[in-house]
């Protein structure tokens, strides 16, 4: 055996590597290469490991959708999309949620948050009276536009995510913190006190926290959804005289549906409840959904409208993380994963973007065997195709490894190659 | 028959570095040796499976590296206590053994962030010219005033530190960083 130091066998398999994956690479090189790997096992198992992060690094290209930059991004502003920054509203201050990802941005945004509550704090101390009359009569209304994300501190110390196109109004006084959804979804994280209960006002519903983050939105009329990931909170019908039928206590990872029939808890595991609100990060994740269920909430985020003309298209079977306001690369998706056609509507005023059945005829036996093979091994396909459900037959995949990697997710800018 | 095993190494073998790291961290007091036992462990392994593939890939990647940290210990007689006497190093099956593979997308997508923001700036610029934009090693260069070898070297020490960065949080020692970027800023300067 060679004595070859570990750290030199690594130094030169990684030149190989690299060069490997140039735009210039002979067959001459290609063999003697070949022959490198054959010389040692140490060679061998140094290269495949590179190799690996090399590829690994290929999902670069997930975080970078959405930066048109040709230089990165500083260090952790990841969580920002380039459409957090164009914020119209003054009030609010855009924000990244994971703060070990997003440590820069963070620290100016909780800086800005602790001098806005040293001065409020200042005048609540000086001029009560005036604070009160200021908040406690009239509040104040934050909202966001179709894309934006927002990120609102409160004179408590709580904090409140605003998600797309969503507006609040929020009331402080001296006995009780009154939110109230108008429109959309937001996600608070309430500062503890006792004295002041916190409560989020959506359609008929009351939600009640102490010292507790979770999350509410609106669906059409009354109807809302709550999500809780710390703590509990309680959830109310309008006139709590009505008795307590419609009253509920939600824990961490419970996923509580409202409507006028009543209220419908799911206990999930709390990753499972956190990634329903993958939003505060821009991201959309999709387990096993519909593709039209998919286009709603695309459709949230974006002014581009998809509409689905066939409801056999709707109800095929996505998975993927996508950012929330990348809507070509969805779209990119569909066509290239898919063979679905994707074209923009006739009536230009409206900006719709029409999903048509060209090409499905053939297609929907064919879309439930179609492969997603690996091309080479860490290769991750850029979707998984989970077949239409009037499909007798699960989909066909070349082998069981294959098909474990295609229940792996995202990656939607490979197929922009 | 060589590309199926390779196959099979990369998808059986290396997933399981970033706990294998952590278990050697824990057993094996030599921080500075640990990449030489990861690297004559996986060697082993692949040696192995070049004449027959064993059943639990991760199992058999534990025990070989606590076989080849037992030769150690004779052949140096250099015994360390904590190796030789924690049960820890003799059960590591027992913990070691969480099923990796269902680590969600987000989270690794996560770890790639994190180890990609450590990068050397220059390193992150090239990475992200490169992998991300999908620029031509050799506009790349032009960009940013360097030679194509000189990319080739931040993408080279790029992705070891990648791997790196990925399996332990532990920094590189300094020293081996800077060495393979030093050498470029001459280039840059002379053709800027």
């Amino acid at each position: 055996m060679s004595k070859e130091s570990a750290e030199s066998i690594e130094k030169a398999a990684s030149l190989w590597l690299v060069r490997a994956h140039s735009n210039e690479w002979s067959a001459v090189e290609q063999s003697a290469l070949e022959r490198w790997l054959a010389a040692a096992v140490e060679h061998r198992v140094a290269y495949l490991r590179l190799e690996r992060a090399w590829q690994q690094s290929d999902r670069l290209r997930a975080l970078g959708a959405g930066h048109a930059s040709l230089t990165p991004p500083p260090p952790g502003a990841w969580t920002l999309t380039p459409f957090f920054g164009e914020s119209e509203q003054t009030q609010t201050v855009a924000r990244p949620v994971d703060t070990r990802v997003a440590p820069r941005r963070a620290r100016t945004a909780l800086a800005l948050a602790a001098s806005l509550l040293v001065c409020v704090a200042t005048a609540w101390y000086l001029y009560p009276e005036i604070l009160a009359q200021m908040q406690g009569a009239h509040g104040t209304s934050y909202s966001t536009p179709i894309g934006g994300l927002a990120y609102v501190p409160t004179s408590d110390g709580s904090r409140i995510t605003l998600n797309t196109n969503s507006a609040i109004h929020v009331a402080m006084t001296q006995s009780g913190r009154q939110i109230q959804l108008e429109r959309g979804e937001a996600f608070f994280e309430v500062a503890r006190d006792p004295s002041r209960p916190f409560r989020v006002g959506a359609g008929t519903r009351t939600i009640t926290a102490l010292g507790t983050a979770f999350s509410v939105r609106r669906g059409v009329g009354n109807d809302i959804q709550v999500i809780v990931t710390d703590g509990t909170v309680r959830i109310d019908g309008a006139e709590p005289s009505q008795g307590t039928a419609d009253s509920a206590i939600l824990a961490a990872g419970a996923v509580a549906h409202s409507t006028s029939a009543g209220t419908l808890i799911e206990d999930k595991p709390l990753p499972q409840a956190e990634e329903q609100l993958s939003w505060r990060t821009g991201m959309l994740i999709f387990r096993n959904e519909s593709l039209l269920q998919a286009i709603q909430e695309f459709n949230r985020y974006n002014t581009r409208q998809l509409v689905v003309d066939d409801a056999r298209i709707g109800a095929l079977r996505i998975e993927g993380n996508f950012r929330a306001t990348n809507l070509d690369g969805f779209v990119h998706l569909l066509e290239a994963g898919f063979g679905l056609q994707v074209e923009p509507a006739r009536q230009s005023h409206q900006s719709v973007t029409k999903i048509k059945t060209v090409g499905i005829e053939t297609g929907l036996s064919s879309i439930g065997t179609m492969k997603v093979s690996a091309a080479r091994p860490g290769w991750r396909p850029a979707c998984s195709l989970m077949g239409s459900p009037d499909d007798e037959e699960p989909p066909h995949y070349p082998s069981d490894a294959d098909r474990a990697d295609c229940r792996m997710l995202p990656v939607i800018d490979r197929l922009g190659r | 028959m060589s590309r199926a095993l390779d196959a099979w190494f990369t998808q059986e073998i290396l997933p399981h570095e970033e706990s294998f790291m952590r278990f050697l961290a824990r057993v094996w007091p030599h921080r500075d040796e640990h990449n030489d036992i990861r690297q004559e462990a996986y060697t082993r392994v692949y040696e192995a499976a070049q004449v027959s593939l064993p059943q639990n890939a991760k199992a058999f990647l534990f025990s070989t590296a606590r076989n080849l940290m037992v030769d150690r210990i004779r052949k140096e007689r250099i015994v360390s206590i904590r190796a030789a006497g924690d049960n820890d190093f003799l059960e590591v099956l027992i913990d070691e053994l969480t099923p990796e593979k269902h680590v969600s997308a987000g989270q690794e997508l996560a770890r790639l962030a994190r180890a990609y923001d450590r990068l050397p700036a220059r390193c992150r610029e090239v990475f992200w010219m490169r992998r991300v934009k999908d620029i031509p090693q050799k506009e790349v260069a032009a960009r940013l005033g360097i030679t194509e070898k000189a990319i080739e070297r931040h993408l080279a020490i790029g992705t070891r530190l990648l791997a790196q960065y990925m399996s332990v949080n532990a920094l590189i020692p300094r020293q081996e960083r800077q060495p393979h970027i030093q050498p470029q800023q001459q280039d840059e300067q002379g053709k800027r």
